[in-house]
Formats: C-alpha cells, structure tokens, sequence
C-alpha cells in the first residue's frame, strides 16, 4: 500500500486551502496580467452586504395595521382648479409615456391613462411592482429593460408606499439615485408616496436624489382611502392626479401638456405589466 | 522574510479560532454544508490525513469514514441525521429478517420494508401536492404544511429499496456486518446528491479499498477539479441568466427565452455531472469506484440512448426496480410502451412533487415509446445520427422548460414568446449584449459533438503531468473560481422591435 499519494492529497487540500485563506487576510492586493487576484472572502463580504440591504428593505416594508383606519374627520383634499399649461409647453407634443411604481402606480394607472388620451398623449404600458421598495428599483435592470422596449418619451414615477416607515436617509437617497440612473435621461415626474402621517425621511431621500423640480410631494395631500386602509380610493387617485396635473403643467422641470380629462373610462389600451416583489425581487 | 512573517502573524492573530470551531461543530440552515464549500475542501484534507494513517486498519478505517459522513450529513441537514441514522438501522434489519423468510411471509416483509422506507420520502415531499390536489378535486381548503425536505432523502430512500429487492431476490446476501451496511449507506461522496449507489456493486469493496497509485491521484483530482468548474463557473454562471428568464418571460424576446432554455439545458448538465464527478472523484481518492452517472448524454442520437446516458443511476434503478417488475419487454409491444410510460412517470415523480415534473416524465415516457415503435423503421447512416442528435437535444430542451418553469402558465408563456416573439435581430441583439455567455453557449455546444472517447483522450495527456504539480493545478482551479464566481452576467440589450 502507497500511503505516500493519500498524505499528498490531503496536503493538496490543506495547502491549497490554507493559501487563499491566509491570501484573504493580507491587505495588499496583487495582479495577474492587469487583472487583480481576488480573495475568497470579498466573495462572503459581498454577499454579507447584500444580505444586509436586503434585510433593510425587508423589515421597513409597512404593515398595513399602522395606517389610521379612521379617518373619519379628516378634512380630504379636492380636486383643484386646472390650471392653463406654462406658456413653455408645446400643445402639439404627443408624449408616449411609460408608468413605473409600486402598487399604487396599479390605482393610478386608469386615471393617468384618461389623463394623457384627453391630452393626446399615448400611456404605453405601466409597471406595478407590488411591495416593492426603492431596493428593487435601484437594484433590478427590469426597469432598464423595459424603458428600452417601450421607448417612452416620458416617464411617471411612483413608488415609495412600501418604505414610508423608513428612517435611514441615507441609504434611501442612495438607492433612490441608483434608480435614477436607470431613467437614462428621460424626462420624468416622481411623484412621492401618499402621506399617512408616517413619511419620516422617504419623500424628501427621493427629492434629493430626483433632479431640481422634478419631484412631486405628496406629502400635503389628505386622499381619501380605499377599504384596505393603505391605498387612496377612485376619488382619492382622481384628486392625486389632479394636483399633480397642475404641478406638471405650470411648475415641473419637464412640463408637459396634461389638463383635466373631458370624461373617465378611455379605453386601455396600454400594456400592464404587473409583479409581486413577494415573488419577483428582480435581481 | 519578515514581512510574510507579520503577514502570518497578523492573519492567525485575527482569526477568531475559538469562534470559527463554535461555528464550524454546529449545523447552520444558512450554510450547508456540500461539496463545493471551501470550509468542506479544507476539513477534507484534514480527514485524508488521517485517512491514510487508518487505511490499513480495516475497522478503524470503516468506523472513521461512516463518523466523517455522519458528520457530513449532520453540517447538510442537522436534524435529520436522528432520521436518517433510524432508517438505516430499521432496513438493515428488514433485510436480515427477509432473508430468512420464505413464500408468502417474504413478499409480506418485503412490501412493509419497502412502504416503511417510502413513507418518510412521501410524508417530506409529497404533502402538499396531495393537499393541493385533494383540495382542488373535493372542493376542500387544507392549508399547505410548511415542511423541510431533508437532503439526500430520494437518494438514499431508493438506495435502500434496491438493496432490500436485491435481497429479496436472492441477488445478494444481506449484511451481515451493520457497520458495512451503515458504510455503504453514509458513504458520504454519494450521500446527499448520488449517483444512487447499488448494494452489489459497492458492498464487496468495503473491506478492500483500492490502492492510491499515482495515476489514480491524478484521476481522482482531475475529477474533483473538473466537477467544481462545471458546478462553481460554468453552471452558476449560466444560472444567472436562466434565472432571469425563467422568472419573468415576459420581459424578453422569443430569442431570448430560446436562449433561456438552451442555457438551462447546459446549466442542468453542468451542475448534475460536476456534483457527480465530484463525488466519484472524493470516492475514487479513498480507494472506492462510483458508477459514472453521465456519459455525454447531449450527443445522444436518440432519446433511449440519451436515458442510457443521462443519470445513469437512476434510469437504471428505474430500470431494474420499476419496469422489468412490471413486465419490461416481455408482455408485448403494446404493454412495453405503457410500461415504459409508467416507468418515466415514477421518474419524473421522484424529482419533485407537481405536475409539471410528471408531466416532463411523461413526455419522456411517450418520447421513448414512440422511439421503440418505430426505431427499427428508420433509416441508418451517418446524416440520420446527425438529425437524430439534433432533434433529440431539442426535444430534451423542450421538456427541460417545464421541468425548470415556475408553473405551468410560465412554461407556457415562455413557449409563446418563442413561438411568436423570436426575430433574428434577438440574436445579434445576445451576441452584443452578452457576448460571454454566447460564447460559452457556442463552445458548449461544440463540445456536445465531440465524441466522448476524445475527451477522455485529451484529459488523459493531463495525467503525464508529475504528480508534485498537481498542487498547483488545485490552487489554480481554486482560484479561479473565486475569481469567476460572483462575476454578473452582463445586462441585457433589448433589440428594438
């Protein structure tokens, strides 16, 4: 029996092993043909920081029994009185325009579509992401791929339900930019997330990120709630988007052509695609 | 010389050892222990070591190695060790109590031996599909039961089985030493992942393990580090990739989702065969021979050749324990084609609990039949082998879409959109976008036509290479790996349409 080859083998594995460990715990880094010699435990760290991101979106997501069910006595805010286009916007300008948000972006998606076919836009499609955070629109190119294949002219945005609880400015801020890249340029409106009374630091981590006037606070908003107690109702959507309107035609950085629908209920004519961030994290 | 001492010393002096052993004696969900863990190669190397020390002792050499894969089975499923160390005990003596049986009383043990080892794979895996299934039938509402499956558990069930047939049948003499029984079920190599290893075929090396020589060496290494690219580079990498197709076809081309499929076919190669040659090369270092478990399935002509060559251990136990029972080809063609159905269905059923899985084996099963109808119809030559191994691939692509889908609307939507959304511009618009894994595709693919006794010739000029540097050859395949492996797969480009 040649013992020799089996005490050879497991100097192979110990060696072998031992060197990219003791490798991991220098603090140089070396090259190989320009390229640098990783180390075994940047791979674990990674992943150690992703799994801590993950945890942050996953703890700040909102129960739902948080949200005042009464609200009763609350004084709602209305639909105001339009306002003429910015003497800047081009009536003639036919936008096609994509929407991407949470789930709240699925109750607003029909009032929008009236929206744009009374003004002669077109609504393309709509993505509602529902329980997503801004971690999985900074994180995923689902949205990159799909702005390429609508190729919209502008962008609606809105999200941020899902992360009102949230306290961590800063990485809010940072993953709301990381979102932002994805918008490649395109003209937009991001419009915040309706306020319940709980938005500590969402609204404005997404201002900052957003660029100057093209972020819309829903924060003054008082919108009468749907049955669940977390999302606006009909009225509530039709009274968002009215503000709204009036902010994108008179004082947005993008203005855009968007007075009150002549009637609701156009057809749909847009394709609606919907995820679930409980089954799709998207990257 | 002073620096690589303060490098040594400020690495041991940070290394938390007490911490690390906590961590590494407890069994941890979110780390489980397999192959491909570093921690795993390490603690290996170490076990060798003594390994070669026991070697010559033949019940010291058996009682260390069934304690190491004991250990092995407790890092991958903790608890379920109590489970599975149960079930060990409770068939060797089925078996010894069948052996002494006659007649009727024999068949009776054997159907209690083989329900007793089924029931605990059909308590773990099966559950919810018969709640879904009871609950869509009678209109009823059972709540799903949140159930862990404990790893390895199809494996060593049906290794069990065949070794309580092979008893019944008189094939072999049951164990007369619980310790060679408990070795040949633990033997850790095969243990969570197969090959499903057959009593006859391992038994009798028990107490004569082979000798490692120096080609042996090289073989086994050769085997483990070949096993580790396939599973660590080439099938993670793919996975990337079919993960995001598979999770939302809508999102992507017909071309695309094509691709999808292509790359999950190639994927599910590359993680089963590494896993396998790992496991066949750990086996063949300590002086034990594994069953190879594929044999280039994807230049197969045909889909019967394709199941002598895919999963062997598996299409042969399916072979042996499911459709020679039932009558193989003995009772005319009509009842050979039903069996062969039947046979396919057990197998897609044995990989996991829905519909989809039965309905890929019954794809299978009808494929195979249709292939024993009319094999001996069609003509021969060099072109029809040609066609044959194209059209058998695509075929085996197409079932592989239901086996990895979702559900059954996503295998249908993926099938829609290459039924409908595939252009030519799809695959420009890949090559672009990701030329590296169309790169890997086309080498892939290639190298599915390359005959196996090629291969096997262009690996054998490895083994002139002196064992001294087969060190390095092992740090290298190491390092590569971590420097592939957490590389992204390049984002996509959408092809305008």
């Amino acid at each position: 029996m040649n013992r020799l080859y089996l005490v050879w083998a497991s100097i192979c594995f110990i060696l072998a092993c031992s060197a990219l460990y003791l490798y991991s715990y220098i603090p140089s880094t070396y090259l190989l043909a320009d390229q640098e010699i990783k180390k075994l435990f940047e791979i674990e760290k990674a992943a150690e920081q992703d799994a801590k991101i993950i945890e942050v979106a996953e703890i700040d997501t909102i129960p739902t029994y948080v949200i005042p069910a009464d609200t009763a006595q609350m004084v709602y805010s209305a639909i105001p009185e339009p306002i003429l286009p910015d003497s800047s916007v081009d009536d003639s300008t036919q936008h096609r325009i994509l929407l991407i948000g949470d789930s709240e972006a699925g109750g607003m998606k029909n009032v929008l579509n009236d929206y744009c076919q009374s003004n002669g836009h077109k609504l393309v499609a709509t993505v509602e992401w529902a329980s997503a955070t801004s971690l999985n629109f900074a994180k995923s190119d689902t949205i990159s791929k799909i702005i390429k294949r609508y190729r919209p002219s502008f962008v609606f945005v809105l999200f941020g339900l899902n992360e009102v609880l949230a306290k961590d400015y800063v990485t809010r801020k940072t993953l709301a930019k990381g979102f932002h890249k994805r918008l490649s340029g395109i003209p937009y409106a991001w419009i915040g997330p309706t306020n319940w009374g709980y938005d500590y630091v969402v609204s404005d981590a997404f201002q900052a990120a957003a660029d100057s006037a093209a972020f819309f606070s829903s924060k003054h908003l008082v919108l009468p709630k749907a049955v669940d107690g977390r999302h606006p109702s009909l009225p509530g959507y039709r009274i968002w988007m009215g503000n709204v309107a009036n902010w994108l035609q008179e004082s947005s950085r993008w203005k855009i052509r968007m007075m009150p629908p002549t009637r609701f209920g156009y057809p749909k004519k847009y394709k609606a695609i919907v995820l679930n961030a409980a089954d799709y994290r998207g990257y | 010389m002073q620096q690589i001492i303060e490098v040594i010393k400020q690495a041991f002096g940070s290394i938390p050892f007490e911490q690390l052993l906590r961590e590494f004696m407890l069994y941890s969900t979110k780390e489980p222990w397999f192959f491909t863990e570093f921690s795993f190669l390490f603690t290996f190397g170490i076990f060798l070591f003594f390994y070669a020390l026991l070697f010559t002792q033949n019940s010291f050499r058996k009682i260390y190695l069934i304690a190491f894969s004991l250990f092995f089975y407790y890092k991958s499923s903790g608890p379920f060790l109590a489970l599975f160390v149960f079930q060990i005990v409770v068939d060797f003596l089925f078996a010894r109590k069948i052996e002494n049986k006659e007649g009727t009383s024999k068949q009776i043990w054997l159907g209690v031996a083989i329900l007793f080892s089924l029931s605990f794979l059909l308590y773990f895996k099966y559950p919810n599909f018969i709640l879904e299934n009871t609950n869509w039938l009678l209109l009823t509402h059972f709540e799903p039961v949140d159930l862990f499956l404990p790893i390895g558990i199809s494996f060593y069930t049906f290794q069990s089985i065949s070794y309580i047939v092979d008893v019944y049948r008189g094939e072999i003499r049951s164990s007369k030493s619980f310790l060679d029984y408990a070795f040949y079920m633990t033997f850790f190599p095969h243990l969570v992942a197969g090959p499903i290893v057959r009593a006859k075929d391992f038994l009798g090396q028990i107490n004569s393990p082979e000798n490692l020589d120096a080609r042996r060496f090289k073989e086994s290494l050769f085997r483990i580090v070949t096993g580790l690219i396939k599973k660590l580079l080439i099938a993670d990498y793919l996975g990337k990739y079919v993960d995001m197709v598979f999770d939302n076809p809508a999102l992507y081309t017909g071309g695309e989702n094509l691709l999808g499929a292509l790359a999950y076919s190639f994927q599910i190669y590359f993680d089963f065969s590494g896993y396998s040659d790992i496991a066949i090369g750990l086996a063949f270092l300590l002086g034990y021979r594994l069953k190879e478990n594929f044999e280039n399935p994807y230049g197969s002509t045909n889909v019967t050749e394709f199941w002598r060559k895919w999963h062997i251990s598996l299409s042969t136990w399916l072979r042996d324990y499911v459709y020679i029972p039932l009558g193989g080809n003995r009772k005319g063609a009509l009842n050979t084609y039903l069996f062969l159905l039947i046979t396919m269905l057990v197998g897609g059923f044995w990989h996991g609990a829905s519909w989809q899985f039965v309905c890929w084996g019954a794809a299978h099963g009808l494929a195979l039949a249709l292939h024993k109808a009319i094999h001996k119809h069609l003509p021969e030559g060099k072109w029809m082998d040609f066609l044959g191994g194209i059209f058998t691939f695509s075929f085996v692509t197409f079932c592989w879409i239901f086996f990895r889908a979702r559900d059954f609307d996503t295998a249908l939507l993926m099938l829609n959109q290459m039924a409908i959304a595939t252009s030519e511009t799809d695959f420009i618009g890949f090559w672009f976008s990701r030329n590296e894994l169309a790169i890997l595709l086309v080498a892939l693919l290639s190298w599915t036509i390359i005959p196996g006794n090629w291969k096997r010739k262009a690996f054998e000029l490895t083994f002139y290479v002196p064992s001294f540097f087969w060190f390095f050859f092992l740090l290298a395949a190491l390092q590569l790996i971590i420097q592939f492996r957490d590389t992204l797969v390049q984002p996509f480009i959408y092809f305008q349409f």
